[in-house]
């Protein structure tokens, strides 16, 4: 099994650790950011195979994460959203449009959580 | 533009965005909960537990599963009343349908000790959603299982194409339903047993959810029962013609 780097930019501090500890049993390597800004300064400065991205976050969103990625598209292919949001059918297509890889909606099995960064 | 009163769009409005952010509000806690649930039952992450542990281990997977139903179907049912849900029809075989729908709900029924069985003998095409028909299907089953005693419980699940139509219907063995309750069981909210003893849960949403999805696809819902006997719930959906009723859309339950 391939050994992943994730970035897991996610506000609540519970579902942020649980996640972490989850995947790094697993031997995964997660970064875990708190807001959207921290999120964005860890994409310049290291490479990710996986990222995780909330959506509903104070000060800057998800969407606002996404806007800043709008030209690379490289990194907008390895963004999971992982929301617990209801999604509009519009929403999703838009959020697909701007070329995010899934949505992913909470709460989510752990193992389906595992399955779906694999792929 | 809507000819509704400005005040009972605000309403509505007020009900969307409530149900919104209860939804919300509800799934964050809940998504660490089964995140560490699922940790505690995988033991190759937090080590083996004891009998005593794994069973309570258990109890919370379970329970978990069920809260995150019941959020489910109340949002589901919201959307049904908001006109939200969208059909994606296809040509679907209608054998290959009911054997997804077996396969997929078969262990479940089994570990209980009930007798299940797909009787489906027909092969015809139809034109339906194949998420939705599965979808209520489910519901059905589920609801099904809940009213038949396990050992002896036996549930039958089949469709067939009679002229125009498609028949499908789940048939039990259950405690039945009594005359009083007849009148209600598509009514959102309802309950046959009430009281604070009852022993069958639920909040009598999914077959309200059920009757919103097939009615929605110009077909018909209904039920033959007798108490002491068992059920059988029945749902007919028009076997072409769908594709000039429907604009197929997107749509993720």
């Amino acid at each position: 099994m391939k050994l992943l780097n994730i970035l897991h930019v996610e506000d609540n501090e519970l579902i942020s650790t649980i996640t972490g500890e989850y995947l790094s049993m697993f031997e995964h390597k997660v970064t875990s950011c708190m807001d959207v800004t921290s999120g964005l300064k860890q994409l310049e400065e290291n490479e990710f195979d996986v990222i995780l991205l909330d959506l509903a976050m104070p000060t800057l969103t998800g969407y606002d994460f996404i806007c800043e990625l709008k030209n690379k598209p490289n990194i907008l292919n390895k963004i999971h959203i992982l929301t617990a949001t209801d999604l509009t059918d519009e929403e999703k297509l838009e959020l697909y449009d701007k070329g995010v890889k899934k949505i992913l909606l909470k709460p989510l099995k752990a193992e389906e959580l595992l399955e779906q960064i694999k792929n | 533009m809507s000819n509704k009163p400005k005040n009972i769009l605000n309403k509505e409005q007020q009900k969307k965005d409530f149900l919104q952010i209860f939804s919300h509000e509800l799934k964050t806690p809940l998504t660490p909960l089964m995140l560490s649930a699922n940790m505690l039952k995988n033991e190759k992450v937090f080590g083996a537990l004891n009998p005593k542990q794994r069973k309570a281990v258990k109890t919370i997977n379970d329970c978990t599963d069920e809260l995150n139903e019941l959020i489910r179907n109340i949002f589901y049912a919201n959307k049904i009343d908001s006109n939200e849900i969208k059909y994606t029809m296809k040509e679907i075989r209608i054998d290959e349908i009911m054997n997804n729908v077996f396969d997929s709900t078969k262990n479940n029924i089994q570990k209980n000790n009930i007798t299940f069985e797909n009787t489906t003998k027909d092969t015809g095409i139809i034109h339906g959603d194949p998420k939705i028909i599965s979808q209520v299907l489910k519901y059905i089953i589920n609801n099904a299982l809940s009213f038949v005693t396990p050992n002896s419980g036996k549930i039958e699940i089949n469709a067939s194409i009679k002229e125009k139509q498609v028949i499908f219907y789940v048939r039990d063995n259950g405690i039945g339903i009594s005359e009083d309750d007849k009148q209600n069981l598509f009514t959102r909210f309802y309950q046959q047993d009430t009281s604070l003893s009852r022993k069958h849960n639920g909040i009598g949403l999914s077959l309200s959810i059920c009757h919103g999805l097939i009615t929605g696809m110009n077909g018909d819902i209904w039920f033959e029962s007798e108490i002491g006997k068992g059920s059988i719930f029945y749902f007919s959906l028009p076997k072409f013609e769908f594709h000039e009723i429907f604009n197929p859309a997107f749509i993720d339950i």
